[in-house]
């Protein structure tokens, strides 16, 4: 059997598309192109949608298993120390990226990202990002940096947050534009170099930091968010759309 | 009996809707609600996909997270089930940590593991029992194995590609047999839904 047996028409048959999309059956350029109509098209999208809710009795067909009591607490924890922080960082960087928006005449939607840039030795050692040399010299304080990160794809806006101790960077997106069947991936792109990834800025996920990024100075770094197929680029570098970029700067 | 299953339905999906606008608003004892009605079966799905516990209460912990502060995305008037939205975020989560932790590729279409568990029709946090009841039927009427690799795809992770790797046969084969049956079960689905 081969190609000529899938039915008339059915090639170019775009809710078959969604379809393949909502089960996450394609792969590499196929997959990429899918997952831009999502983002182009709202009726692909619906399209999409629906599949999901056609092929979501699946799920309902597993039999329920109780979560252990942890799952709750660590819920709540996030919720309670993570929410108020991010939610706070959110609105005082997006006022502050708004003023520079308007002041630049953009009309696209942009991202925020506060980043807390770690500069001690001991975070050092810890495998950081920061390896300048000027970074060593400096005080053991943490150095907090914002990007301001414009993209052309509606309003959408992710708040980052570096955590020293743990070396975790936490990305939470708010208002972005539903990203079901796609991971935002984040991006660190070092002055004249090419982008390093970061991981996937999936909401509310811990994201750890690669500790052998070879950047010298993190403000001239730029940050930088595209939308990747389910689980990431596929070949370590962007290859879906970029929905964002802005530079890193010391607040 | 049937109309007893239905009425809780209602009622359940209604409350869980109501727990979602709240979760919305900022209302932890609201989250705390949705998170008490669904849980155990978005745990279900999780440990289905991921088979791995510390990996599924991991996700779990995540999906949560994500629907406090996410709850503003679930729009209950553009007609999908609260449930459906949840398990359809558990589910695409789950994959999403399967795929990155490359598992998935090692894992063999099993035609018996892929079956469904036929969780019991009361379940409580069912509110979709005739739809299940129909996605069942409709994928009864595909040839085993077909149905067997859309299962491997909603379950597995598995693309085309791996899916014609793990069968043996070539990519345009197995494209072929996965379009052609999700046709079918899409004619399936409409015409359960006409008859509604």
């Amino acid at each position: 059997m081969s190609d000529d047996t899938i039915p008339p028409g059915a090639e170019h048959d775009d809710d078959l598309l969604a379809a393949e999309c909502a089960l996450g059956l394609l792969e590499g350029l196929e997959r990429d192109t899918a997952e831009r109509r999502r983002l182009r098209e709202p009726g692909f999208d619906r399209a999409v949608e629906a599949w999901e809710d056609r092929l979501a009795g699946l799920a309902a067909s597993v039999a329920p298993i109780a979560p252990p009591a942890q799952v709750w607490t660590g819920i709540l924890k996030q919720v309670e120390s993570g929410g108020a922080v991010v939610e706070l960082r959110l609105r005082r960087s997006l006022a502050a990226w708004r003023a520079v928006a308007a002041s630049a005449g953009a009309v696209a939607a942009a991202l925020a990202v506060a980043l807390i840039w770690p500069h001690t030795p001991a975070a050092l050692t810890g495998g950081q990002l920061v390896a300048s040399t000027e970074a060593q010299h400096q005080p053991a304080l943490e150095q907090v940096m914002t990007a301001r990160m414009v993209g052309a794809n509606g309003p959408a806006v992710f708040v980052a947050v570096v955590d020293p101790q743990s070396h975790v960077i936490v990305v939470t997106p708010a208002s972005i534009v539903a990203a079901k069947g796609r991971s935002p991936e984040l991006w660190l792109i070092p002055a004249g170099g090419k982008p390093i990834a970061l991981g996937l800025a999936a909401f509310g996920r811990s994201v750890r930091l690669n500790p052998n990024v070879p950047i010298s100075d993190p403000s001239r770094a730029i940050l930088a968010v595209s939308m990747e197929p389910l689980g990431g680029s596929p070949t370590g570098q962007p290859t879906g759309p970029v929905v964002a970029t802005g530079a890193l700067e010391r607040t | 009996m049937e109309r007893w299953i239905f009425v809780d339905g209602e009622t359940e999906r209604q409350a869980l809707v109501t727990a979602l606008a709240g979760v919305a608003r900022g209302d932890q004892a609201a989250l705390r609600r949705v998170y008490d009605q669904t849980s155990a079966k978005l745990f279900g799905v999780c440990l289905r996909i991921l088979k791995d516990r510390a990996e599924a209460e991991d996700v779990l912990q995540d999906v949560y997270v994500t629907v406090w502060r996410r709850a503003g995305a679930f729009d209950a008037s553009r007609g999908v089930s609260p449930i459906t939205w949840l398990a359809t975020l558990a589910r695409n989560r789950a994959i999403d940590r399967l795929r990155a932790s490359k598992a998935h590729l090692s894992r063999p279409i099993d035609l018996v593991a892929e079956t469904p568990d036929h969780a019991p029709l009361a379940d409580a946090t069912l509110e979709q029992d005739q739809t299940q009841d129909r996605l069942t039927h409709c994928l009864d009427q595909l040839e085993t194995d077909h149905a067997a690799y859309v299962r491997s795809a909603f379950f597995g992770g598995h693309t085309y590609q791996t899916l014609a790797e793990t069968a043996a046969v070539p990519l345009g084969t197995m494209k072929s047999w996965i379009r052609r049956a999700l046709l079918r079960l899409r004619s399936c689905l409409d015409e359960g839904a006409a008859a509604l």
